[in-house]
């Protein structure tokens, strides 16, 4: 089972709460990365003005939002945040989050393709010790 | 905006790291934000700078040899490193801010007769801060660091360095999972086990977490890797004007140094054909870890040379 990307009204999480798990500023550094996004959450440049955010289900059954950042000079998407959906008022199990989010990028690098690998990100994983590379 | 966790750290660094660590800490501000640093000895000043993601903690060695050998020595940690303030955005920060921050730096502590030693993002920040400013620097000691345009085949490859700090993967390897402390130190250094023991507990201690770790993953993306990349300018400059310079020089560079090779050092031998060396001591990325004794004989010896030269 793959990320998939959910609407909003498909978020099983009762009353979530948003918790940060990572801010990418610069999501046009290498310029696959926006366009796989882009396609990925099907954005247009309307989304900059108020649209909402995206939202995934890692294969774990955790949710998670994407919000989607606007920076003059750049073009849309500049970058992204992902927040862990925590329902209520329980704590975030810090690793398996970050369990999740090693998944998305693994779903991210796959739809970026060309000389961005699976097998290249798993590879620095496993030099650095990512636990679920 | 910065953000400064670790000022408050200062004083109260672990008995533990500051048992390896027994200098006076000082802040100076330059450019908005705060910056941590060491001077100890007295005489004509040296000054250490670390890189990426070490801080003045790498030169620990190095400060009572130079001192006890009659020098100051200069060890500040860059903004977003070691005790030093932290930007709290990626966009905050660029190689020309970078820069001049050290400039400042060496203007507010009011450095003459400076001899630069420099590794990593030490040799780009120092090495323009010298040809800025030629006659407040006495020498220039590189060691395993760069200053062109042009990446090395290490910096170029999509295996590790560009998919550590690509898009999303950046953030999550090297600020929620701090893969180049936990795990890129280590494996960039020859003497592992006394770097385990000794040395990490200090690196760990000043990138406690996520916001703390910022820029180790901002300075990668500022490697030039194409014409119209952000630091391209800066760094062509910084080798038209280098290749000008006259300041007596001196290379070292690690055997087992695979970021910036062999090739890197006999390119600094081209751009400064005057160089002392290179002289090559046992050290991979961060040979400051494994070599300091044999480092400092050299940059004693070039330095004694130099000041009997100016005294004959």
């Amino acid at each position: 089972m793959s990320i998939r990307i959910i609407q909003p009204a498909e978020v099983r999480a009762a009353n979530p709460r948003t918790v940060f798990r990572l801010v990418e500023e610069r999501l046009g550094h290498y310029a696959g990365f926006r366009e796989a996004v882009i396609e990925a959450f099907g954005l247009t440049p309307a989304h900059a003005d108020g649209g909402e955010p995206g939202y995934f289900r890692a294969p774990s059954g955790r949710e998670y939002q994407v919000v989607f950042l606007s920076r003059s000079g750049h073009r849309f998407p500049s970058g992204l945040e992902i927040h862990a959906l925590v329902p209520g008022f329980d704590p975030i199990d810090a690793d398996a989050a970050d369990e999740d989010v090693w998944r998305f990028l693994e779903w991210l690098v796959q739809r970026v393709g060309g000389e961005w690998t699976l097998d290249a990100l798993k590879s620095t994983g496993k030099v650095y010790r990512i636990p679920w590379a | 905006m910065t953000t400064n966790p670790a000022n408050e750290t200062a004083s109260v660094l672990p008995p533990e790291i500051r048992r390896h660590f027994p200098f006076r800490s000082r802040f100076v501000e330059v450019n908005g934000s705060r910056m941590h640093y060491v001077d100890e000895g007295e005489g004509d000043p040296i000054l250490l700078l670390h890189g990426n993601p070490t801080w003045s903690f790498l030169y620990r060695k190095f400060i009572p040899r130079l001192t006890a050998a009659g020098y100051r020595v200069v060890a500040p940690d860059h903004i977003g490193f070691g005790l030093s303030d932290r930007p709290a955005r990626e966009h905050d920060f660029s190689l020309e801010n970078h820069i001049a921050n050290l400039a400042e730096f060496i203007r507010r502590i009011g450095l003459e007769r400076l001899t630069v030693v420099c590794q990593d993002w030490g040799g780009p920040t120092g090495l323009a801060c010298a040809v800025l400013d030629p006659a407040a620097f006495k020498a220039i000691v590189v060691m395993n660091t760069w200053a062109w345009p042009e990446p090395t085949k290490f910096h170029s490859s999509v295996f590790p360095w560009r998919m550590m700090h690509a898009p999303v993967v950046g953030p999550y390897l090297f600020q929620r999972r701090n893969i180049l402390v936990e795990r890129g130190l280590y494996l960039s250094v020859v003497h592992r086990e006394r770097f385990l023991e000794e040395a990490l507990p200090a690196y760990r201690y000043v990138m406690p977490d996520y916001d703390s770790r910022l820029l180790t993953r901002a300075f990668p993306r500022l490697i030039p890797l194409k014409a119209d990349d952000r630091s391209t300018a800066t760094m062509k400059w910084l080798e038209q004007s280098l290749v000008k310079s006259r300041l007596p020089a001196l290379i070292v560079w690690g055997k087992e140094e695979i970021v910036f090779p062999a090739d890197c050092a006999d390119r600094f031998k081209k751009l400064l054909p005057h160089a002392k060396g290179p002289f090559w001591v046992t050290g991979s990325h961060f040979l400051q870890e494994d070599s300091p004794q044999e480092i400092c004989g050299h940059i004693l010896d070039f330095l004694g040379e130099i000041d009997s030269g100016s005294r004959a």
